[in-house]
């Protein structure tokens, strides 16, 4: 892999906004956080005193693993787009066509709705270990029914599969929410958006476990991928075994995307925009798109989520709403204004 | 060399090719003509290893069993068409020819290999282009420079097998007949295996130092030109009566 000059002043200003939106967001939102409030923060928190002041507590409890989550979400979605894209060949594929959004918002819903009545053992991971299963059910499915004759090649029959089976899971979730009680039903309409509000401490070190090894794991993948790009043959040819590579991006993919979505609900759009936006600056090697795509989606979720707090504030938006909001504009206003076309 | 043994491929129990045993010999070309749904292609991805579920029989390289990352590195197929939907520079898909030869950074011989064969194919000019932008003969052109690089340098004196399915499909004239006198040149220089897909009888007659006529998963005939491409063979496998000139024994087909 080649770094250019202008990947370097990429990867530089990535690192820099980075930073800057991830300060903006500890310390902005309902209350802000100054400096020292986070500083005297941490230092209690280390040393193992008591919080002085409720924004000390808010700073560590609330802000700071909500952030960090938005960060590491965003990397997963992001790499998760890559990845699928890389993995079919296709432009406009995303975790969400695959199955493995719906299915998990399904897995989610049901939870929500039902969860009380089959008297499961309920815990804190208990929402998002079903939401989990069931994006990985969806995935599976999508993949189990688009094989023809044990022949997984047809993309677009995969699509078709995919739209049908997602089809079937938003069913499946309008009938819950029609059977649901209202703050049910609104539980599942929040969780469909997609929100970081749930975010804590154990959630993050779940998401930060699979969120990270799977990244690690993608870039390493990142040069056999590339030679796909060429076609499932071209890739044999200079000697990838191409069937296990599948397999090994495909679970790679849904576990790390799965966990994710399980604790912050359906984010749509930054997996199919992310890759887009940075195949325009950097060009299509899936290991620069990894590196950069997975800073530039922490970026944007990051900023997403800070949005998504502030604009109603003290209430707050789903984050779905607000990724579509802003990035919807900019991706077509890139998209006609370069020269990047398929 | 590279040698098929009774080599049958059946496809949904439809019979495709039917025990094909033939030698293709270093450091000559040997091209494979026939009618449409021949099995042309099929030949090709089964002696590619593409079709391992579907055929019976062998396919040897040089008596040597080798793996598929071994095998990337002494021999390089082009497709019938490599359909890009993801834009990529030119010099980044000849560089993944390269890719058999190291693991995260190429060598300065990898770079060697990748500019001498963008050379070879006169691409000096594109290589910073994005390849969907490039009309079908130069990015056709852009896949001989990949594979080419591909075994551009021999490793350990193993042999080279380049397989090439329909390569002249998009290119004009003039580079139809430079490709295939560059072919020409390599399999003599660099003693590498050349078998090679070509519709054009002429050409055929112009460059084989072998020919194989394949007509319904089945070879007619194989051998030296003035075995090959009598009237009765082309009969049969094209339906179609020709008339043969041999002009300085060259000979010259037309319809």
């Amino acid at each position: 892999m080649f770094f250019t000059k202008r990947d370097f002043f990429l990867l530089i200003t990535l690192l820099l906004l980075l930073v800057v939106v991830f300060l903006l967001s500890i310390g902005l939102g309902a209350v802000k956080i100054s400096l020292d409030e986070m500083f005297s923060s941490f230092m209690n928190f280390f040393n193992g005193n008591e919080f002085t002041t409720l924004n000390e507590r808010i700073f560590i409890d609330i802000r700071l693993p909500r952030s960090v989550l938005s960060i590491l979400v965003g990397a997963t979605l992001a790499v998760g787009g890559t990845l699928v894209q890389a993995l079919f060949r296709n432009p406009i594929v995303e975790p969400g066509l695959i199955g493995t959004s719906s299915g998990a918002a399904f897995g989610a819903s049901f939870f929500i709705v039902l969860g009380n009545t089959f008297a499961f053992a309920t815990n804190n991971i208990s929402l998002p270990l079903i939401a989990c299963i069931g994006g990985i059910i969806g995935t599976f499915l999508v993949f189990s029914l688009s094989k023809i004759n044990g022949n997984n090649n047809s993309v677009t029959v995969l699509l078709l599969i995919g739209v049908a089976v997602n089809a079937l899971f938003l069913s499946g979730i309008g009938f819950l929410s029609y059977i649901a009680r209202d703050p049910q039903a609104r539980s599942i309409s929040f969780w469909n958006l997609g929100t970081l509000s749930g975010a804590n401490w154990q959630a993050l070190e779940l998401v930060a476990f699979f969120s990270i090894s799977g990244l690690i794991l993608s870039y390493f993948l990142g040069k056999k991928l590339n030679t796909l790009i060429l076609g499932a043959d071209e890739a044999s040819y200079l000697g990838i075994n191409v069937n296990l590579l599948k397999y090994q991006v495909l679970i790679i993919n849904v576990i790390m995307v799965s966990v994710a979505t399980s604790f912050v609900g359906v984010i749509g759009f930054v997996g199919l925009i992310v890759p887009h936006i940075i195949r325009m600056i950097s060009g299509s090697d899936i290991r620069k798109l990894i590196i950069f795509g997975s800073l530039f989606g922490a970026i944007f979720l990051c900023f997403a989520d800070l949005v998504a707090r502030l604009l109603l504030s003290p209430a707050e938006l789903p984050i779905g709403i607000v990724t579509s909001f802003v990035g919807v504009p900019v991706f077509i206003i890139l998209l006609r204004k370069s020269n990047y076309f398929f | 060399m590279l040698t098929t043994k009774n080599l049958s491929v059946a496809i949904a129990s439809k019979v495709i090719l039917e025990n094909i045993s033939e030698t293709f010999e270093a450091g000559k070309i040997t091209l494979i003509i026939g009618p449409n749904g021949a099995g042309k292609s099929t030949f090709i991805k089964s002696i590619c290893g593409q079709l391992k579920l579907n055929q019976k029989g062998t396919v040897d390289y040089d008596a040597e069993v080798l793996s598929i990352s071994e095998l990337a590195k002494v021999r390089a197929v082009l497709s019938q068409n490599s359909k890009l939907n993801f834009p990529l520079t030119v010099r980044d898909i000849v560089m993944m020819g390269r890719y058999p030869h190291f693991s995260n950074y190429p060598s300065e011989k990898d770079k060697r290999a990748c500019n001498e064969a963008i050379q070879f194919f006169e691409l000096e000019n594109f290589v910073d282009r994005n390849y969907l932008t490039l009309s079908g003969g130069e990015m056709q052109r852009v896949h001989f420079a990949r594979v080419l690089a591909q075994i551009w340098f021999s490793e350990e004196n193993k042999t080279r097998y380049l397989i090439l399915d329909e390569p002249l499909t998009f290119l004009d004239v003039h580079f139809q007949y430079s490709f295939m006198y560059k072919m020409q040149e390599l399999a003599k220089e660099n003693n590498i295996v050349i078998i090679g897909v070509l519709h054009d009888l002429n050409l055929t007659a112009k460059f084989a130092d072998k020919i194989m006529l394949l007509s319904q998963g089945k070879v007619i005939a194989s051998g030296n030109k003035t075995e090959v491409l009598t009237k009765e063979n082309i009969v049969e496998a094209f339906k179609m009566e020709p008339k043969i000139h041999t002009i300085e024994n060259e000979i010259f087909i037309h319809f």
